[in-house]
């Protein structure tokens, strides 16, 4: 049998439930444990002195693509089961502006709201009570802005068909760019660092 | 440098936490079939929100239908997920001498300025995940991982834009 | 603290190695083996199993080709002897060992053909795997194109349609089953097909 199980996980069957707690705890260890569930932490990113959020991200997901790569050239993962989300290029676009102003507004994401308010931080209780309004207000308005809302669908489009390049070439390029990134973030650290300790001796 | 809280042990490392957080992530992938998210379990529980106050509006709006969870809240996979990080997150601060009732924020903002940015900025990221279909997890890490074209703009528009709000905003955290 | 360091090293190592291997074998699915008696691995026959393969029939084919369907390319799967012999116009030839040099492309549609049930599925699941999104079997194969397209036999509503296709790839279509009436299809070649329709029309089916 080929993984991933058919835990039926659309239908909220108990087992596939139990795999949902038992990996949301592992999610959340992880945020915390990085350091992810504060938001100044967080923030560091965004004025370039801490990059814990690139570093852990792109980790994640060099791990999770070579990972995914490897486990279904031995045959161990069917890749056409796991599910895609699909793309929908202008309002991702849009959406990404706008969820990228809210972060930095915010100090924090989603996920890393409910690990900083978890945690008793009061802070990320707010970001998640205001993202829950937030949710709840534009999922009313959805109808009313449908047009925009449904344009540019693509379905599950991948990088490798879009680019008519292999799923190797795009994996290959995406840990260059990690590995890359990862050799200069220490450097903007110090430098940043530097240029604070410059301006408040 | 090396603890500013002194009670705190301080955090691992973020290479290490990354690779464990891939290799959840890629847990979630062979074992369900699916990837991490958080925004789906907050538009799920607005949506029976809405079901319980206005079921007609809940089952005629195509967002709010299309998260409400048949089996209920409790049998919704991302809920579930949500609550887990929850605790997971508990755990691993409580071990570590993190846990604490306060509220975070940069060196020059007050409490009550740093609550109205965290509440307006959480609303403004629900508008942007509800048009992107999903978050930093949904998106960018899932989304990511499997060379999704839509994740990829996600990721570019979303660490574009905070860039620039941090920048304008840089007084409060720096 | 130096111990983490290093052990981080190592795996940024491991990942920039199991990167560049991910470029130089280019698709996570390990080729497919040819010959006759290998064995379809477990991963194609449950991917088979639950994705029925999208048939086509050998006159949807000629259709596409006629009508210049946009992204349509054909893959002839079939030994490069039978393609020098006879091919469908505008196929490729590749074996199966050849088909990792298929890059995916936007809005492309892929049609495979061969003579061998067993080779379009393993072909298909490989290429499925590696991302095309549109990969089509002609049911039949050559054999299908052959009866279906070049030599049909016409009746019914359908007959100018299907002769006229015919006789587009050049083909030869008959009235009846050729072995059932030679008269018929004694004159039906060519410029004698239109008489043949002709007849059929007359006839009033």
């Amino acid at each position: 049998m080929t993984a991933p199980l058919p835990l039926d996980v659309a239908g909220g069957t108990t087992p596939s439930l139990v795999v949902a707690l038992g990996v949301g705890v592992a999610f959340g260890w992880c945020l915390e444990r990085a350091g992810l569930g504060s938001a100044p932490k967080l923030m560091g990113q965004f004025t370039l002195r801490d990059m814990t959020v690139l570093k852990v991200m792109f980790s994640a997901i060099v791990t999770a693509m070579l990972g995914l790569f490897w486990l279904s050239w031995l045959g161990v993962v069917d890749l056409s089961r796991v599910a895609v989300p699909p793309t929908f290029i202008g309002p991702q676009i849009v959406g990404g502006v706008v969820f990228g102003a809210g972060m930095a507004l915010a100090g924090l994401c989603p996920g890393t709201s409910c690990v900083a308010a978890a945690t008793g931080r009061l802070d990320g209780l707010t970001v998640a009570a205001g993202f829950f309004a937030g949710v709840l207000v534009t999922g009313l308005a959805v109808p009313a802005m449908a047009d925009f809302y449904e344009s540019g669908t693509r379905g599950a489009f991948a990088l490798p068909a879009a680019l008519g390049v292999t799923q190797g070439t795009v994996t290959f390029v995406v840990v260059a760019g990690a590995l890359t990134a990862f050799a200069l973030s220490g450097r903007v650290e110090r430098a940043m660092a530097a240029r604070a300790a410059r301006v408040r001796p | 440098m090396i603890a500013r809280e002194d009670v705190q042990r301080s955090y691992a490392d973020p290479y290490l936490a990354g690779v464990a957080l891939g290799l959840v992530l890629l847990a979630s992938f062979v074992i369900a079939g699916r990837g991490l998210g958080a925004s789906g379990a907050f538009a799920t529980a607005a949506a029976t929100t809405v079901r319980s106050v206005a079921p007609r509006v809940a089952s005629t709006n195509s967002f709010l239908a299309s998260h409400l969870d048949a089996g209920g809240l409790l049998r919704d996979w991302l809920v579930v997920e949500i609550l887990g990080v929850m605790i997971g997150a508990w755990c691993s601060a409580a071990l570590a001498g993190r846990l604490g009732v306060r509220v975070e924020r940069g060196p020059h903002a007050g409490v009550s300025p740093r609550l109205w940015a965290a509440g307006a900025g959480g609303a403004v990221m629900g508008a942007g995940a509800v048009l992107a279909r999903g978050c930093t997890s949904g998106q960018a890490l899932t989304g990511g991982a499997l060379l999704s074209v839509g994740a990829w703009l996600f990721i570019a528009a979303a660490f574009g834009a905070a860039y620039v709000v941090a920048y304008l905003t840089r007084g409060s955290w720096t | 603290m130096t111990d983490t360091r290093s052990f981080v090293r190592g795996l940024g190592a491991a990942a920039a190695v199991l990167g560049t291997l991910a470029f130089v074998v280019g698709a996570p699915v390990r080729p497919p083996h040819t010959g006759r008696d290998t064995v379809v691995s477990a991963a194609t026959r449950d991917a088979l199993d639950e994705r029925a393969i999208e048939q086509i029939s050998a006159s949807q084919l000629a259709r596409w080709i006629r009508d210049g369907k946009a992204g349509l390319r054909v893959l002839d799967l079939r030994d490069s002897s039978a393609f020098e012999t006879k091919h469908v116009p505008s196929a490729e030839s590749f074996a199966l060992t050849g088909l990792a040099t298929v890059l995916p492309k936007p809005g492309e549609t892929l049609v495979l053909y061969s003579d061998d049930d067993l080779r379009d599925a393993q072909a298909t699941a490989w290429l499925a795997g590696v991302g095309h999104a549109r990969v089509h079997v002609v049911r039949g194969g050559m054999s299908a194109w052959m009866t279906e397209v070049l030599s049909p036999i016409v009746q019914g509503d359908s007959a100018k349609a299907v002769g006229a296709l015919s006789r587009y790839f050049g083909g030869v279509p008959s009235l009846v089953s050729p072995d059932a009436d030679p008269r018929v299809t004694s004159g039906a070649r060519d410029d004698g097909s239109k008489e043949v329709l002709e007849f059929v029309a007359r006839r009033g089916c």
